[in-house]
Order: structure tokens, then sequence, then C-alpha cells
């Protein structure tokens, strides 16, 4: 008896039911996750400041090339190496940040009157966007593909979106406390 | 009744009894005013059980008048479970009025291309059409609930236990009802017996998720304190413009590493 019929409506039931387990588990998120968000940005932000130097000389070609020059080839080995985990921790971080003011973005549509459609999904596209790209470059960097210089670009943004959303955060913070710090209405509500 | 087992006998009777317990709580308790989808459906559902018991007590449950009968039953059945569902989306997200206002527009654009879809799949002829739409709308179902799960997700809405029963015992029945059709479709003279006895026993099921959910402790829906109108349509913009600057140079490097030897 042929039964190859039945599997695609049974994937596709299947992976239907897992996705809303997937979507309707438990999260236990406390109260007050708005603050949570924007402190996490501003944190990341000064950290960003602090060792925006130090990941500067880290990638710099220059240093590389005169530690190889002095070291051999076995210090340039080493120092490659360990380039290329600092650069792939970097990335990680990076993306971190940009989630980060992501759910800031979303704290912000779902605690608002009114919210635009195309907004949202502006935010949504460019989400899969950078957690695409931010994936593709870390795999070049594990493969030794990525030239790493390069990534101090990107540093210098993040660490001026963290400093500037500072000062626009401290603003909205004081307004929204007290609009936030309230149970969670959806928990025991129907 | 001639042509019903007795086994399938015995389990509709019982998920009637349940199904009539539950209605008379949820109206007696005043929870249907929570649940007023729930409850219009389930108590459609009784009447429709009531109506199909004369009907195979008058022509017989293997006669042409009595399918006919259940199938056309089945229509304002259908329009009450739309409904439960549409109030579960309500029950869930009213709350954040500005996330509503998108998800509704969002989920009835998703139900009006589903049920589209099953109008112009259904087929032709009275044997074909009933069943195939019934089945396409269970998809729909399913396909709105997921939806509205992963809606609420992505903005970190946590749903109670008793949203997550009900919804789970709508998802339950309408799974069920796909694959059971699937393989009724197929094996039709030797599972149409089968059929009627797995489709009772998963609304069964149902029921008892339904219970379930009715027991919970409800509290009066309130609306989630709002931030200032303007917060959204100030720092959104710049959010989104920080979120594209940050794509944007990294796509710059992905492209300049793109172009090495």
């Amino acid at each position: 008896m042929n039964l190859l019929f039945l599997l695609p409506v049974f994937l596709l039931v299947g992976a239907l039911l897992v996705l809303f387990w997937w979507a309707a588990r438990s999260r236990r998120n406390a109260p007050g996750q708005f603050q949570q968000s924007a402190a996490g940005l501003e944190e990341s932000g000064r950290r960003h400041v602090t060792h925006c130097a130090q990941i500067r000389q880290a990638l710099s070609r220059a240093d590389f090339e005169y530690l190889s020059a002095a070291g051999g080839r076995e210090l340039a080995r080493k120092v490659r190496r360990e380039r290329r985990r600092i650069a792939v921790a970097y990335v990680a971080a990076l993306r971190g940040d940009f989630y980060r003011l992501v759910r800031l973005g979303k704290m912000i549509a779902k605690l608002s009157p009114e919210v635009v459609a195309l907004k949202e999904f502006e935010r949504l596209t460019l989400s899969a966007q950078f957690l695409w790209r931010s994936r593709m470059v870390q795999a070049r960097l594990l493969l030794g593909m990525a030239a790493l210089p390069q990534l101090v670009a990107v540093s210098d943004l993040v660490s001026l979106l963290g400093v500037r959303i500072e000062a626009a955060l401290k603003e909205l913070g004081e307004r929204a406390a007290a609009a936030v710090e309230t149970p969670h209405p959806s928990i025991g509500a129907a | 009744m001639v042509g019903i087992a007795r086994f399938e006998l015995v389990l509709w009777g019982l998920s009637l009894l349940f199904q009539v317990t539950l209605v008379t709580y949820l109206f007696a308790t005043r929870k249907w005013r929570h649940y007023p989808g729930l409850s219009f459906y389930l108590l459609v559902n009784v009447l429709q059980s009531v109506f199909l018991y004369y009907c195979y007590a008058r022509w017989g449950f293997l006669s042409i008048p009595a399918k006919r009968a259940a199938w056309a039953s089945q229509i304002p059945v259908l329009g009450m479970r739309a409904w439960a569902v549409l109030d579960l989306s309500r029950v869930l997200l009213k709350p954040y009025s500005g996330i509503w206002g998108l998800a509704w527009r969002i989920l009835a654009l998703l139900g009006s291309a589903l049920v589209l879809g099953s109008l112009l799949t259904a087929g032709r002829g009275w044997q074909q059409i009933v069943p195939n739409l019934n089945v396409s709308l269970e998809w729909t179902t399913v396909c709105m609930i997921v939806a509205l799960f992963v809606f609420a997700r992505n903005y970190e809405i946590e749903p109670s236990l008793a949203i997550r029963w009900l919804a789970l015992g709508f998802l339950l029945y309408s799974s069920f009802a796909i694959l059971n059709h699937t393989v009724l479709r197929h094996w039709l003279a030797r599972y149409w017996v089968a059929w009627n006895v797995f489709g009772t026993l998963s609304f069964l099921a149902s029921v008892c998720l339904w219970w379930s959910a009715a027991f919970q402790p409800v509290e009066e829906l309130q609306r989630a304190s709002m931030l200032p109108r303007d917060i959204y349509h100030v720092l959104t913009p710049e959010i989104n413009l920080r979120l594209r600057s940050l794509n944007e140079r990294l796509l710059r490097l992905f492209n300049a590493e793109a172009k090495q030897p």
C-alpha cells in the first residue's frame, strides 16, 4: 500500500503544530522588559566606546604586519588565529546589539496606541537581512576568507548608535517608566 | 438508530454530554461573556447534534437526505467556529491597541485569502464542494491560529494558560480533521466508518481542552498602559534608520570581502 501521498500533508500539519508549540510556549518575561532592553542598549553602547580602541588595535593591518615581520611565521599564525577569534566574537556581539535595538523597537510598538504596518514590516525585513548577512560574515571569518580590518567600520557605527540612542532613551525612559510598570495584561486575562 | 455502530453512538452521546455541561457551566457562571465565541460555537454544535439525531432517526444514518442535512448543518457550525477563532485573537491581542489594529488586518487578509482559495478549489457538485470546503476551512483555522501565536511571540505577548488550552483545542480538532480527510479521500470505501469515530474522538479531546480552559480563573480584560502616541512616531523611524545603516555597513563589508581574490 502506497502511503507516500500522505507524507506532504502529514509533514505540513506537523510543521504547523511545531510552529504553534514554539510560539505558544511560556517565556516567563519579567515586567519592566522595556527598561531592560533600553538599559542593555545603553550598556552595550558604553562597552563599544570603551573597547573600540582595543578592538581597532587588535584588528589593524599595520599591527599584524609588524608582528609578522618581527616575530616570524609561527607568531604570525598565532596572531592570525587570535585575530579571527576576536572578529568572530565581535560579529556575534554586534548581532546582540542589533537585536537589542530591534527588541526596543518591538517594545515601543507593543505599548503604542497605534502602529504603522510599513514601519513594522521594515524592521522585520531588516532583522532577517542582518541575521543572514552577519551569519555569512561570521562563516567567512571562520573559513579565513574575510578581511579583518574592515570590521572596524561596523564597530564605529554600533558605538555611535549606542551613544546617540542613549540620550533619546533617557528622555523616553522617564516618560515610559510609569506606563510600563503595570502587570502584564494578557496573563490570566480573558 | 439504523446504520450507526454502538461504539460510535456512545462516543457521540459522550461528546454531546460534555458539550452540554460545558455550555451550561459557561452560561451559569457568566464566563460566556469572557469567551462568547467558544460559548456560542458549542451551543450551535449542541443544536446541530439534536438536529442530526432527528434526521438520522427519521431518514436513517446512510440515507441521502440525512447526509445532505448533515453537510448543510455544518455551515452555521463553521461560521461560529470562525467567530470563536477571531474571538481568541481579540482576547489575546486587544489589550495592545496598536498591535491589535495591525494584527486584525493581517489576520483578516490571511483568512480572506485562505477562504477564497478554499472556494476556488472546492470543485463542482454537492458531493465535492461541501467536504472540500470543510477541509479547506480546517486548514484556514490551523493557519490562522499558528499565525496569531507567531505574531504574539514576535511582540513578546505571553498568552495565558486558558488561551493556550483554547487554541490547542481548535488546533487539535482541525489538524485531525485535515489528516482524517486526507486518508478518507484515498480509502473512501474502507475508511469511512473509522473516519466518523476518529473525528468524534478528536472532538471529544478538544472539548476536554476547552473544559480545562473554562476552569482557569478569569480576570477582566484590561487595556495595557500605553506610551504617549508621539513616541512611536518619533523613535521608530529613528531606530529603523539605524538598523538600516547597520545593515548597509554589513552589506558593504560582505561585498568587499566577496570581491577579494
